[in-house]
């Protein structure tokens, strides 16, 4: 279990400096954030402490056991994506 | 001594967008002698938020509330709407009653395409079609005309999607959104059917993001076809075709491609893609464009360019829509780089005939370019601030000649009519409850008159 | 040269199990301790930021004296030489009770601290001893001693297989789940139980984030618990819905079934603002679910009836058969006998403080007596202090009063990494050390744990040069004033000699240290081997969880649990026939405190890794009050109450209950920069200057610091006036 971030993310990155196992890429200051889609949580690393749902303005970070059917393919690309950018 | 007995600084900010409030609020955070007067020549703040986000994604509308809630608790900030600064003030004026000016005014004119037939009647920027139907008030007395079946739009951004599911969206779903009612009651009766998204190179090279890309698998009576255009493997040409963000984007457009579970929908949306618009045909008003396919070639600096072919195709339409970029406005009495369409600066100082203009700063799509979302500003913001800070501590700011007391006896005489925060709140807890009732996020008023009889 | 250290984080209780990356004595990093089997949780920022607090810009290096308005360094010897001069001279004078202490949690997460810190207390015999208790948790004290005997023993919620929770007054979102004991991820592993079927109440006024999560969120009056406690337990009783308790003997549900019958529901509902309906429901699915938890924490401590609704709770969970059963409330031994331990060797005080007359609570006095005990004149008058690991001027009430008592003091001594608000007097700076800089077993914390946990935390970095930890600075100041450390006479003998001796040998070791009584403590347990907790780096998982031994830990004279306590009996019934309203038409509002979890009370705000973005607390209000008062979110305002008043940013919050306000505590804490005398920060406002001290809940002696009526003032700012300051009013603490 883990937390993801689905679409409605607009790069606010609050919960970039939120997060205590820092596991939300890319970062600002990171050469792909400024081309990136969207932002990522790395599910391996995720502690669910719940800081970047809070703190996204846009309300878009949910537990994943909170994430809607027609969404649910966000758990698989912020899989992917975070861990891509560790490999 | 502490931070508060030093004289108070007072910065102007020319934009209420999201630019203009995370330079608001990084200023205010980082600095406790700051305090900040924004000004926006709209009564209602908020930039493209407002009058950008499309209606169906009126989450991302949240962002200014979050901001303006933190920089109005510093209190040591106001916001002045309905002030233009260019007409009601000018420039000069400004900076003399401001320690620093920061230009957020982002990039509100439109790239034309430069074809042929491009002022006929049915042929817009998507800039002004958005504007309208996000109730922005220079567009709310404009016309569309909606009776055609097919439209095409030419472009192959985010704001090219927006436009596109606001036409396919249909008025059942429309009307649960904070979409502006004049917009609704014109699109409740369209009658376009199709639309034919062009792009002038192909897939890998498109700038739609991945979750513009995902929504479209969501548009339950729209049946969307992939039309790449080309049987040339994208890899080969594009060195940077394999990597991350691009091969996501890339495997969903495929996934788009392949389904076959939206055939024989009412409704179809195309992305073509290496095609490219020559000429919008029609007497009176738009009766079809002319496009040509496009090839890819990588040039040397590994740019990927589109090249005509001679292979030409004429698609009928009745309104075309172009969506190939915002760009800058010059700021009157500011410098402004023509060719870039920004304000020319070095990390945000404004930059005159190659040396930094004193006191005044830039940030957003003025400063870097009409690219990024909405996040991307925060990064922009936070690099001018401290350009700013920097600034403020080895003293290169002068002290304003005149202070703010004056300024405002002056803005009353020039724009008697100034919407502050609280008058912004009673606006804005209208259109909530003017939502509330209609079972929508918010009703929009687009007529700056309307606000101000609210107001009263 | 990079090493790895595997420790726990002490900031709270929820006491994460960290891996921390040293090198040359710095810390780089701090991860989660994924290996520690039990505690490694679901980390928080705090802990992840702990470094920051290592390297505070202002932190003391060195004992600094005051001079003037600013302090200048001096040597630990010219420190403790002075301040026992001085201490001396005034106990000699005045008598013991002249000297006064406060200790805070920071003080209390330490071992060797918090033992040090009590053998000097012992040591010079002051009865003026204060604590952070008084604003915490002393209603658990009260509660546990008149029920199971003891006021240590507690009894931790067993989540895992818990299929209903009632969750009183507590936001585990933020706090982990934890309060005085240790529940490491607790909230994520309620949520689990969640997934699989359990139902989670949430008892608040306010629209929490864990009210968000649960299943029901009863939005009640602040302050009424107790009421609603009482009704849940009136039904259950009405419709025979106990359960036989299976694994310990209950004496007295009789009484207070009787008790139920005194009240009419519709009258507990109107108290507490909850339906009837709404109270029956809740109580019928309790007593109906195969396991259930009742747990009040702070939103309830910290009420006028706290004790009370603490009681009714233990109450509730005892008549349902929920106490020491799988999935209720379960009772850890651990591997000491702490109330064993502590009858023997620190036997309850009966000083009684001489103004208000009122006992200790678990062997201190409460914070809001501590300003008149300084100010009053007269035989027993409070004239010197020392405040270690503590921040009583932001923590307790009405701060301003207690500041200008602190004062009035002939000598303050303040022992801390900085220099806080509350130290902003002190004759004498003492440098605190950071838990990073520190090893040792906390032995306190055993029986707090919902499984039989240990671990041994490790020393991650050396403390600043020259820096003593504090239990070595308490015992020299007990030898330096000749005082009997532990009160145990020739006890200084020994230390003294085992110093001699571990010099003359170069075995440091053999010097009187912390260890010797966490090896004692550990031995009296006869559980375990130190050598063995040692050798678990990671934390150590000793047995399994057992059921049945609470039983054999009660110390009531019958060896059952008392349901019904003459004293809780009684102030129930007064409680019952108190009717008055605490707002009025000049304080409408109800101002009550929340917790966030990258706070910890007063001590980290401005650490600048915590708080990115919003660095204040706000009057966080409902969309209806904000409508009435004609309020936008992020508008100043001015928060008052008879007591005082502070400026905040509005915060406009969907949901909870209106005409209730939340503000944060912790916040407006200066930190001083004693070489320089100027003051850093002080973001945001403290919000316990608008409570008072007089009113307390006369069980557990807390202040009413949840459910302060308030009224709030718009702050007029013409557009021609610019404010020169922060844009808040100098508080009169300041």
């Amino acid at each position: 279990m883990a937390y993801v971030i689905i679409g409605t993310c607009v790069n606010d990155a609050a919960c970039v400096p939120v997060c205590p196992v820092d596991c939300i890429y890319p970062r600002p200051g990171d050469a792909d954030f400024a081309t990136a889609d969207m932002l990522f949580i790395d599910p391996d690393e995720c502690v669910n402490c719940n800081a970047c749902a809070e703190a996204c303005p846009v309300g878009a970070v949910l537990p994943e056991q909170n994430l809607p059917p027609h969404l649910s393919r966000y758990k698989d690309i912020n899989a992917e994506f975070a861990r891509g950018v560790k490999a | 001594m502490s931070l508060g007995e030093l004289a108070p600084v007072c910065v102007a900010i020319v934009g209420s967008g999201p630019a203009g409030l995370y330079a608001a609020a990084e200023l205010l955070k980082r600095e406790a002698r700051v305090h900040v007067e924004m000004y926006d020549r709209l009564p209602t703040p908020g930039g493209l938020v407002r009058s950008g986000v499309s209606p169906d994604h009126a989450d991302r509308r949240k962002m200014t509330a979050v901001y303006e809630r933190l920089i109005l608790g510093s209190g040591r900030f106001r916001f002045h709407g309905n002030v233009e600064v260019g007409t009601h003030v000018s420039q000069e004026e400004l900076r003399r009653h401001h320690s620093a000016v920061i230009y957020a005014c982002g990039a509100s004119a439109d790239r034309r395409l430069g074809i042929p037939g491009e002022d006929l009647p049915g042929s817009h920027a998507a800039t002004e079609f958005v504007g309208w139907y996000n109730a922005h008030p220079d567009f709310a007395d404009r016309h569309f005309d909606l009776s055609c079946e097919r439209a095409v739009i030419i472009g192959n951004g985010n704001v090219a999607l927006d436009v596109a599911r606001m036409l396919l969206l249909g008025h059942e779903y429309l009307r649960s959104t904070d979409v502006a009612d004049h917009a609704l009651s014109a699109l409740a009766e369209s009658a376009v059917r199709e639309l034919v998204v062009l792009g002038r190179r192909g897939p890998t090279q498109a700038s739609f993001t991945v979750p513009e890309l995902l929504e479209l698998k969501q548009l339950g009576d729209v049946q969307v076809v992939i039309d790449s255009g080309d049987d040339l493997h994208q890899e080969d040409v594009d060195p940077q075709a394999g990597g991350g963000m691009r091969a996501l984007r890339q495997r969903i457009l495929a996934e788009l491609g392949q389904a076959h579970d939206g055939d024989g929908r009412p409704k179809r949306l195309t992305l073509k893609f290496l095609t490219s618009p020559v000429a919008i045909l029609g007497q009176e008003r738009v009766e079809g464009i002319r496009v040509v396919r496009n090839r890819l070639s990588v040039d040397v600096a590994g740019a990927v360019r589109a090249e005509a072919t001679s292979n030409c195709e004429d698609i009928a339409c009745g309104l075309v829509l172009r969506s190939v970029g915002y760009f800058g406005r010059p700021i009157p009495g500011m410098p402004f780089d023509a060719a870039s369409g920004v304000m020319p600066n070095r990390a945000g100082r404004v930059v005159a005939d190659g040396h930094c203009l004193n006191g005044s700063y830039v940030v957003g799509w003025l400063k870097r370019g009409p690219s990024g979302v909405i996040g991307t500003n925060k990064v922009c913001a936070q690099e001018t601030v401290t350009a700013l800070l920097e600034d403020l501590v080895f003293g290169r700011l002068a002290p304003p000649a005149s202070d703010l007391n004056a300024f405002d006896a002056l803005l009353s005489k020039r724009s008697p009519q100034r919407m502050d925060y609280r008058a912004w709140n009673v606006v804005d807890r209208h259109e909530r409850a003017a939502g509330l009732r209609q079972g929508r996020p918010r009703v929009r008023l687009s007529r700056v008159t309307e606000m101000f009889h609210i107001t009263r | 040269m990079s090493k790895t250290i595997h420790s726990y984080c002490h900031y709270c209780l929820c006491l994460c199990g960290i891996k921390v990356t040293v090198e040359d004595n710095q810390v780089r990093t701090i991860e989660p301790d994924r290996e520690n089997p039990y505690t490694w949780g679901d980390f928080c920022r705090k802990g992840k930021t702990a470094a920051e607090v290592v390297a505070h810009p202002q932190r003391l290096t060195t004992p600094m004296k005051r001079v003037g308005d600013r302090y200048v360094p001096a040597s630990y010897e010219e420190a403790i030489s002075d301040i026992a001069a001085r201490l001396n001279r005034i106990i000699d004078e005045h008598g013991k009770d002249a000297f006064g202490t406060y200790h805070g949690n920071p003080l209390g997460f330490s071992f060797s601290s918090s033992i040090f810190f009590a053998g000097l207390l012992d040591a010079i015999g002051s009865g003026n001893r204060y604590w952070v208790g008084s604003v915490d948790q002393n209603n658990t004290h009260v509660v546990q001693e008149a029920m199971y005997g003891s006021e240590l023993i507690s009894i931790p919620g067993d989540v895992d297989d818990c299929k209903f929770f009632l969750l009183v007054g507590m936001d585990p979102a933020q706090s982990k789940f934890g309060w005085v004991d240790v529940i490491p991820n607790g909230w994520n592993r309620a949520l689990e139980a969640q997934r699989k079927g359990a139902e989670i109440v949430i008892v608040d006024p306010r629209r929490s984030v864990s009210a968000q999560r649960a299943d029901r969120h009863v939005a009640i009056l602040p302050g009424q618990d107790w009421a609603f406690l009482l009704g849940l337990l009136k039904v259950i009783y009405a419709e025979g819905l106990q359960a036989r308790s299976t694994a310990v003997p209950l004496a007295g549900s009789e009484i207070v079934e009787a008790l139920t019958r005194e009240v009419e529901l519709d009258d507990l509902a109107q108290r507490c603002g909850i339906d009837a309906e709404v109270i029956g429901n809740v109580a019928r699915r309790f007593a109906a679910s195969p396991a259930a938890m009742c747990i009040t924490h702070t939103g309830v401590s910290h009420t006028q009836a706290g004790t009370l609704a603490e009681w009714l709770g233990h109450v509730l969970n005892a008549v349902t058969d929920r106490l020491d059963t799988p999935g209720g409330k379960r009772y850890e031994r651990g591997y000491v006998d702490l109330a064993q331990v502590f009858g023997r060797f620190a036997p309850a005080t009966k000083h009684r403080t001489r103004l208000r007359d009122l006992p200790t609570i678990a062997g201190f006095h409460s914070l809001a007596e501590l300003p008149d005990e300084i100010t009053t004149p007269g035989e027993g008058q409070i004239r010197a202090m020392m405040i270690a690991g503590g921040n009583p001027v932001v923590s307790g009430p009405d701060g301003a009063a207690l500041d200008k008592a602190l004062g009035e003091l002939e000598l303050l001594v303040a022992v801390d990494i900085v220099q806080r608000e509350s130290h902003r007097h002190a004759h004498w700076l003492i440098p605190g050390t950071h838990f990073l800089e520190r090893e040792g077993l906390h032995a306190l914390t055993a029986g707090l744990m919902d499984r039989p946990f240990a671990q041994y935390a490790q020393q991650s970095v050396k403390p600043p040069l020259g820096v003593k930890e504090e239990w070595e600075f308490f015992t020299d100041l007990a030898l330096a004033m000749n005082k009997p450390l532990f009160g145990v006479r020739g006890i200084n003998a020994v230390v003294r000699a085992s110093r001699f001796a571990a010099r003359k040998l170069g075995k440091p070791g053999w010097a009187l240290n912390p260890r010797w009584i966490e090896r004692a403590l550990v031995a009296s347990g006869r559980r375990l081997k130190f050598k063995d907790i040692l050798a678990h780096e990671h934390g150590w998982i000793y047995g399994e969880k057992s059921y049945g031994d609470l039983a054999k830990a009660l110390r009531t004279p019958d060896k059952r649990v008392q349901l019904a306590p003459p004293t809780l009996l009684w102030r129930c019934r007064q409680q019952l026939a108190d009717r008055r309203a605490v707002t009025s038409e000049n304080y409408p509002l109800l101002l009550i405190n929340r917790r966030s979890r990258e706070s910890m009370n007063s001590w980290l705000n401005e650490t600048p890794g915590l708080f990115e973005q919003q660095r204040s607390n706000s009057v966080e209000m409902h969309p209806q009050d904000a409508e009435t008062l004609g309020l936008y979110d992020g508008q100043r305002v001015r928060l008052r109450s008879p007591t005082g008043a502070i400026d905040l940013p509005v915060s406009i919050i969907e949901g909870g209950r209106p005409g209730v306000v939340t503000v944060a505590h912790g916040w407006g804490s200066r930190i001083f920069d004693p070489r320089q005398a100027v003051s850093a920060g002080g973001l945001g406002a403290n919000r316990n200057l608008l409570v008072d001290r007089m009113t307390l809940d006369p069980m557990s002696q807390t202040p009413v610091l949840n459910g302060t009526a308030v009224r709030i003032d718009l702050i007029e700012s013409p557009p021609d006036k610019l404010a020169t300051d922060h844009g808040q009013p100098e508080s009169e603490a300041a």
